[in-house]
């Protein structure tokens, strides 16, 4: 069932970034949904079904116009870089986040597998579900982005550990907000 | 200036944190979006994530929640930026974190502690997320003031407008009568003689202390002047003579001028805000105590206390009690009840406001406590009563009991020998409860034994009246 859509849903996060600070936000919008994608198997279905709750249909209507957003990240391999506008980034960030807390529970067990790993001294691909996430995320980093400034293993999984948890706080009610003031904040 | 009414519980509850606030909600929240509270205490709970974690629970006030909250954010956020914290500003006692390995995050409390002691606590991942929550959760829901409020006590209108009325009389009596001694006495230098009209407002102005010093005096006036922030009902208060509070040239005059002149001024009614010294800071661990009473201002009877210009020697009737109060040890006992100077801001015109006023105040608690502080058959005068008989007319003026209180509130309240407060006892749980609304101050610490200790109760009655029953062994 479709959403009634809003004016503008996406509108209501706040300051805008410069345009010079869209190609950062680009990057990190889609190693967030890379790092959602790798730990719940999510798929393009499940961000479009979510624009179209979020009333953003509009934005991100059908596959090609999703692939294109996320192809807007300058880590992409590829030609033909979509530009990706302040609203597209806004809606991104929804998504992002609405996925996130429709996923929390998973994104808690993971961080508190993370957690006790961590204090155990214990190999993390050993841990199941952090095992699969990382071997996920590496799998679909190595694919997806150009290899010309591919990291190294370590730097890798520490990446993906780190979007692990971010991904917590952005599940939390706030996480809106905190996304949009991160991306912002880190473009600068 | 706004005030301050209700007293708001607020609980905020995430997977391994419970966030509970004790807020008063501010009249400015009419225009605000969201309502504006002054966070009076908190208590923090942070519950283990993992076997290894140990509880927490942190309990603070107004003064280091903010700090508290705004460090928790700015780290969040610097962590999902992924750039490390600037030091800035932060001093070492300002709560803030460190992360410590991969996920987990050291929180140093700064000058709060742990219900434990423990000035750090190690945080996990989750912790922090769900810290960041409830914070979240609290900011969405109110809006908490970055600066203590001053409450405006309610007073009911016939008392105020009576007040006034019985100041402006006093005020007319006292200039009628210094009038004409102070025009002869323009130009010449003689001996201080108090008139013997004033004897019909301060009776009992003991002789035996040294006149004031004129300078003190004058001074007094302009550190009056400079403290005059008071709101529109502290300004109509009226212009009484000064009472025993507000004679702190007995303090001022040089060591050896009297035997037993207090101590110290600190906490003198009069003395400027920079004159107090500053109390040591509350515990942070022990902060059940609510911080002390809403109403800050200072009252100050200029019109009426500032005849044109008097000599300062005509004014040593005004500046020596009226009544039977003491006129040293009870001021500086009392002053010392109040605990601290932030939190004395809290009353009205904290210390200085709460003596300045206390002249009607004196009045209204004589009408059912005189007999308590005239002195004993031996002429002395328990100290303890005749600050009690300040405190319980603060009280009275203040108790404005809320429309759902349909009990009666009993606080048992332990005064030692010197006449400080040292312990207010809330009978149950409900008196514990309402304890921020009935003016009753926070504590001091003994100053001398309390052998000799006076012990009262204070009745808080639903229709706004306060009665007292003297408990007091023996």
């Amino acid at each position: 069932m479709k959403s009634q859509p809003t004016p503008d849903p996406a509108a209501n996060l706040g300051a805008s970034p410069a345009p010079e600070q869209l190609d950062s936000i680009k990057a990190q919008l889609d190693l967030v949904l890379l790092a959602l994608e790798s730990l719940v198997g999510l798929g393009s279905e499940a961000m479009l079904e979510a624009a179209d709750q979020l009333g953003i249909a509009a934005i991100m209507g059908d596959r090609v116009t999703l692939w294109r957003l996320r192809q807007a990240s300058p880590l992409r391999k590829g030609q033909g870089r979509k530009k990706l506008d302040i609203d597209e980034a806004r809606g991104l960030v929804l998504v992002s986040v609405h996925l996130a807390q429709q996923h929390q529970n998973k994104i808690r067990e993971a961080v508190t597998r993370l957690e006790t790993a961590t204090t155990q001294n214990q190999p993390l691909h050993r841990v199941g579900i952090l095992g699969d996430y990382l071997d996920t995320f590496t799998n679909f980093y190595e694919d997806r982005m150009t290899p010309d400034d591919l990291p190294n293993p370590e730097t890798l999984r520490d990446l993906a550990l780190k979007l692990l948890v971010d991904l917590l706080f952005y599940s939390q009610p706030g996480g809106t907000r905190r996304l949009w003031l991160a991306l912002l904040e880190r473009s600068r | 200036m706004t005030s301050t009414t209700q007293l708001t519980p607020l609980r905020y509850d995430s997977p391994t944190v419970t966030l509970e606030v004790m807020a008063r909600q501010a009249a400015v929240s009419q225009w605000s979006d969201k309502p504006v509270v002054q966070v009076l205490r908190y208590q923090l709970y942070i519950r283990a994530s993992e076997e290894t974690d140990q509880p927490l629970e942190i309990r603070g006030d107004r003064d280091s929640f903010l700090p508290l909250i705004d460090a928790v954010q700015t780290y969040i956020q610097s962590q999902l930026v992924g750039a490390p914290m600037e030091r800035g500003d932060r001093g070492d006692d300002q709560p803030h974190l460190v992360p410590d390995g991969f996920t987990r995050h050291t929180l140093h409390l700064g000058s709060l502690r742990t219900t434990t002691g423990a000035a750090t606590a190690s945080l996990g991942a989750l912790q922090l997320a769900d810290l960041g929550d409830v914070v979240d959760q609290l900011d969405t829901q109110v809006r908490p003031l970055p600066v203590s409020l001053a409450a405006v006590p309610q007073r009911r209108p016939w008392r105020q407008w009576s007040t006034i009325a019985a100041g402006m009389v006093a005020a007319v009596g006292i200039t009628t009568a210094l009038w004409p001694t102070y025009q002869s006495q323009l130009g010449s230098n003689t001996a201080v003689q108090a008139p013997a009209t004033d004897l019909e407002i301060a009776p009992a102005a003991p002789q035996e202390t040294a006149p004031p010093n004129p300078a003190a005096s004058s001074s007094n006036a302009d550190n009056a002047d400079e403290d005059n922030e008071a709101d529109a009902i502290e300004d109509a208060e009226p212009a009484a003579p000064k009472t025993t509070p507000d004679a702190p040239v007995v303090a001022q005059q040089p060591a050896g001028a009297t035997g037993s002149a207090p101590k110290t001024t600190t906490g003198s009614p009069s003395a400027s805000p920079s004159q107090n010294q500053p109390p040591p800071p509350p515990d942070s661990t022990s902060t059940d105590e609510p911080p002390l009473l809403p109403a800050p201002s200072i009252s100050e009877p200029e019109p009426v206390t500032s005849p044109p210009s008097p000599p300062p020697a005509a004014r040593a009737p005004e500046s020596v009690t009226a009544r039977e109060v003491p006129p040293e040890e009870p001021t500086e006992s009392f002053a010392d009840a109040v605990p601290s100077t932030s939190e004395a801001d809290q009353f009205p015109g904290g210390v200085d406001g709460l003596t300045d006023s206390s002249e009607p105040e004196a009045l209204a608690a004589s009408e059912a406590g005189s007999a308590a502080v005239s002195p004993g058959p031996s002429g002395e005068i328990n100290p303890a009563l005749s600050s009690l008989d300040i405190l319980l007319a603060t009280v009275r003026d203040r108790w404005a009991p809320p429309e759902s209180l349909k009990q009666t509130l009993t606080y048992t309240l332990i005064f030692d020998a010197a006449g400080t407060l040292v312990e207010v006892i809330p009978q149950d749980a409900l008196a514990e409860q309402y304890r921020d609304l009935t003016g009753l101050p926070l504590l001091s610490a003994p100053e001398s034994s309390t052998d000799n200790s006076t012990t009262i109760e204070l009745l808080f009655q639903p229709d706004g009246t306060v009665n007292m029953v003297d408990v007091t062994p023996n």
